[in-house]
């Protein structure tokens, strides 16, 4: 069992603070997932619950106790990290057998969890080989196979992907979720890609300038974000923004007026600010829809570029108004629409769709769909 | 903010006070106690045994700079200076161009190329002793080769290092062969840092090779140049073994220089004040020529 | 077809030059040494032949013979010191080295300025001293002191060198090594040091090139004759008895075996280190 617990964590190097009071609890056996731009403090987090990095203040637990002073290697966790961080002098057996033999475990056991471990990852046949003698893919799984010979309650990977090639990214993340269902460990994994993020997280943890943005299953991240900044990181392309302005507002909704002379009427959960205060709209690609529909509002515009990804269509469109600047959305259709750059377009804005965020860029949408957002 | 975890592991951590360093002060500890026991409190032995009159290893009465106004109040003592700089020039004036001159020839596209480099660094790898063995026995009025060359001037057999007018000279030309393959070795390197494309644009050019060395490459690699003159001087002005074996310092103290003469009136004679007056002038001749070494390489950092 | 003609003429020209002036540089590079090993092959008649013989008739090994156990002696001597003072030297210069290279702690310029700066120091200017402490010590004519001096001198070269060596470890392996169950210093001993072996030839070749060739401090720190080093046991042979150049020579050739061998199979390793090695006066 293993539950870890932050609380009010804080890195600092002398006067220069780069954790700032960060608030976590994980529950046993849950695949968490850090994620955000590089320099937002996910991997000095990481490093900070392996034991590799002093916590300055605040408090981690893992199951209740307190650990901050227990060494890396007594905290029963172990880690994977992005440059593999193989022993280049060691066999792949030795590698794998060091962390055990440190901890002067029998023989006869190192040998057998270093088989089951080899077996588990497929590499029986490479234990006597040195990493250098190995592909990428390979020292990946030596690497995985060095942490989980050590049986921890806790399971931490640091951009364990980024240097493999695409092909062999997706595989690894699908033997990434097979492995964390086999074996019984709280998982914290660190990447920037969102896309690693998504597919195996359970719970993801977005982190910017060293603190939390917004926790929470990838479907709550994606369809609530709490803030503009989780609501452009995550998806691809990223959601459309809107500078808006509210014109007047009522009970649980306010009427926005954004570029083109568009009055959008939407729903929020507070009033974002003074009338007339500024407010940022937002829409994901997926939910303009090409063409005069109903409910919404429409605008025109001029394709200017597309992206075709086979299974959808990317549209990039620029809107003007008679007077005011232009701007871009970006749409996502059906891969057999046919359309022409220059071409003129008609997009049907839903205002059941949009995300409002207030001048702080905090969420203030109120959703229609049932699922409540869960907010950091 | 582009702070990253990297950055500062537990590893290589972060600043903070003494004693959260006591790991690195550990490790460097021995380092640290063994130059200072050995070669910091030597020299500062040295300064103070020069200005004490001795008897044997014993320090008697001081006197102040006595031993130094007697070195450069004497006929002698300037002549050393005076052998010592006219060692460390001869030589860097023979040594330097033709360790340029062989660099050049072995960085063109030519054949046993590795060959020529190994054969010709082999009198660097020999002990300095040796070499003057070798060279004595070479030059040998009686037996050695060199009396071939003094026979077919149809002249008197010479004793090259032995002679007054020809000591300084052998010498000299001793020291060259000992050192120009360290001078070709470093200039090669430098010579192989120029870019190609400089040189061919400029044959391009229509350039001749006289010009595109001074034009092109002696630009380029003139701070290693530098650094070899700089090297091979401390190695001249230092030396001791090779004039020991070879002159002795003679004939007549023909070639007496600075380190040759601190060993001698110590060792040999027993000045051990006045010898060590002696060797805190080569001390300081090194710390002059060390800090111009050190002010040329922060100025080729800066470029 | 004359400017063609022309053209090749100047090549030719130009590699005769070339291929001219190395040969003859190697012709005098080589002179010496060969010059030496021919003497030492021939008989003392031989020896005292003008013009001289230039290959040894008849050839023997007699001059061989009649040093080799001498200086098979002064040479056991000087790989004894250098063996000891490349371990010496390896394990103080590799603990500084780590602090220089890992650590970042208050006043590391300052404590490695110290030990660098030594390097300005020439030998010859504190002789004196040491070869006073080493007498008050007791220390003078043994081979402790000599591997202490010469640990000491090769300290700074050797941190340096190892310094870089160490710098090119990722942190990463060390962090595993940390939660591996490595302390510190397990670190520093399971996972650093055998990651820089290459630095430590490096070291080891430059200290034993140093230790073989070295002479003055030898000269005057020893006094009995079971306690030369080679040079100063071929330096002896000239005093000792008159000069007999069959012998010295042999002698003078059997010293450059480890020398010139070792050059020929590690050259690289050899310029290397004689090129940082090269300032120690």
């Amino acid at each position: 069992m293993a539950k870890v617990e932050l609380e009010q964590v804080i890195k600092a190097y002398g006067n220069l603070e780069v954790i700032h009071g960060v608030d976590l609890q994980f529950e046993h056996g849950e695949f968490v997932v850090f994620v955000g731009p590089s320099g937002c403090g996910k991997s000095t987090l990481l490093r900070m619950i392996a034991g590799l990095e002093e916590i300055t203040r605040g408090e981690l637990r893992i199951d209740g106790r307190r650990v901050n002073e227990v060494p890396a290697a007594r905290r029963g966790t172990a880690m994977v990290f992005q440059s593999y961080a193989l022993y280049p002098h060691k066999t792949v057996r030795e590698n794998m057998a060091f962390g055990l033999k440190m901890a002067r475990t029998p023989r006869d056991e190192i040998n057998a969890r270093v088989r089951d471990a080899a077996g588990t990852l497929v590499i029986d046949e490479l234990l006597e080989r040195k990493p250098r003698e190995l592909s990428g893919g390979q020292r990946q799984r030596v690497a995985i196979g060095r942490a989980i010979v050590r049986e921890p309650k806790v399971f931490l990977l640091d951009e364990p992907l980024s240097n493999l090639d695409a092909a062999l990214r997706g595989q690894m993340r699908l033997e990434l979720s097979r492995l964390h269902e086999r074996i019984d460990a709280t998982m914290i994994h660190v990447t920037h890609d969102q896309v690693e993020a998504m597919t195996l997280a359970e719970r993801i943890v977005v982190l910017r300038d060293g603190r939390v943005e917004q926790v929470g299953t990838p479907r709550e991240l994606y369809l609530h974000p709490a803030n503009r900044f989780v609501a452009g990181f995550l998806g691809s392309p990223p959601m459309n923004f809107l500078d808006s302005r509210v014109v007047t507002s009522g009970d649980g909704w306010i009427e926005c007026l954004a570029p083109g002379d568009l009055r959008l009427r939407v729903g929020v959960v507070r009033d974002p600010g003074v009338d007339g205060g500024g407010v940022v709209l937002g829409i994901r690609p997926e939910d303009l829809r090409l063409g005069r529909r109903d409910h919404g509002v429409v605008v025109s515009g001029r394709v200017v570029h597309m992206e075709y990804l086979g299974s959808v269509l990317y549209v990039h469109a620029e809107c003007a108004s008679e007077d005011g600047p232009t701007w871009r959305l970006v749409l996502m259709t059906k891969p057999d629409t046919r359309l022409q750059a220059g071409q003129s377009v008609e997009v049907t804005i839903d205002a059941r769709t949009c995300h409002v965020f207030d001048g702080a860029g905090v969420s203030v949408t109120a959703f229609s769909r049932g699922e409540d957002s869960t907010t950091g | 903010m582009t702070i990253t975890a990297h950055d500062s592991g537990a590893l290589t951590g972060a600043k903070g006070g003494i004693r959260r360093h006591a790991f690195e002060y550990a490790l460097l500890a021995p380092s640290i106690l063994i130059v200072l026991a050995v070669i910091f409190y030597p020299i500062i032995y040295a300064i103070d045994i020069s200005v004490h009159e001795t008897e044997f290893l014993e320090k008697r009465a001081f006197v102040g700079p006595k031993h130094y106004l007697e070195f450069f109040g004497s006929a002698l003592g300037w002549r050393i200076i005076w052998n010592s700089l006219v060692l460390v020039v001869g030589s860097l004036l023979l040594t330097v161009p033709i360790g340029m001159g062989l660099a050049l020839l072995i960085n063109m596209k030519i054949r046993l190329r590795a060959s020529f480099r190994t054969i010709l660094i082999l009198p660097w790898v020999i002990s300095q002793v040796i070499t003057a063995m070798l060279w004595s026995w070479i030059a040998n009025p009686q037996f050695g080769p060199a009396r071939l060359v003094t026979d077919a001037f149809d002249m008197l057999p010479i004793d090259f290092f032995g002679g007054i007018d020809t000591a300084m000279a052998s010498l000299i030309v001793v020291n060259v062969w000992r050192t120009f393959p360290f001078a070709m070795l470093l200039l090669l390197a430098a010579l192989q840092t120029v870019p190609r494309e400089l040189l061919e644009a400029a044959e391009a050019d229509g350039a001749p090779a006289w010009h595109r060395f001074w034009e092109v490459t002696f630009p380029l690699i003139r701070p290693t140049v530098m650094v070899v003159t700089i090297m091979l001087s401390l190695s001249y002005f230092n030396h001791i073994d090779l004039p020991l074996v070879l002159t002795g310092g003679g004939p007549l103290n023909e070639t007496m220089i600075l380190a040759l003469s601190a060993y001698e009136q110590a060792f040999e004679f027993n000045k051990i004040g006045y010898g060590s007056a002696i060797s805190i002038i080569v001390f300081i001749v090194n710390m002059l020529l060390s800090l111009v070494y050190i002010r040329l390489l922060r100025s080729e950092r800066h470029v | 077809m004359t400017a063609g003609a022309g053209a090749r003429i100047a090549r030719v020209l130009k590699n005769i030059t070339v291929y001219g002036t190395l040969l003859l540089a190697c012709a005098v590079s080589l002179f010496p040494i060969l010059w030496g090993l021919a003497t030492s092959l021939k008989t003392d008649r031989a020896v005292a032949l003008f013009p001289p013989q230039w290959l040894p008739d008849p050839a023997t090994l007699d001059n061989y013979r009649e040093v080799f156990p001498a200086i098979g002696g002064y040479m056991l001597n000087s790989a004894l010191v250098a063996f000891v003072t490349i371990v010496l030297t390896l394990i103080v210069a590799a603990h500084g080295a780590y602090a220089a290279a890992r650590g970042d702690f208050p006043f590391k310029r300052a404590l490695l300025f110290i030990i660098l700066a030594t390097m300005m120091i020439p030998g010859v200017a504190i002789l004196v001293p040491l070869y006073v402490v080493a007498s008050k010590l007791n220390l003078f004519n043994t081979f402790t002191v000599l591997v202490v001096i010469y640990s000491t001198w090769m300290i700074p070269m050797a941190l340096w060198l190892l310094r870089g060596f160490f710098e090119t470890i990722p942190s990463d392996l060390e962090d595993a090594a940390i939660m591996d169950g490595c302390s510190r210093m397990g670190v520093f001993y399971r996972v650093s040091v055998p990651l820089v072996v290459p630095g430590f030839t490096a070291v080891a070749i430059v200290v034993f090139i140093f230790v073989w060739n070295e002479f003055i401090l030898a000269l005057s720190m020893t006094s009995s004759e079971e306690k030369r080093l080679v040079t100063v046991g071929i330096y002896y042979y000239i005093t000792a008895y008159g000069i007999e150049w069959g012998k010295l020579m042999a002698a003078v050739c059997l010293a450059l075996v480890p020398i010139i061998g070792g050059f020929l199979l590690l050259q690289k390793g050899f310029i290397q280190g004689m090129t940082a090695g090269s300032t120690r006066g």
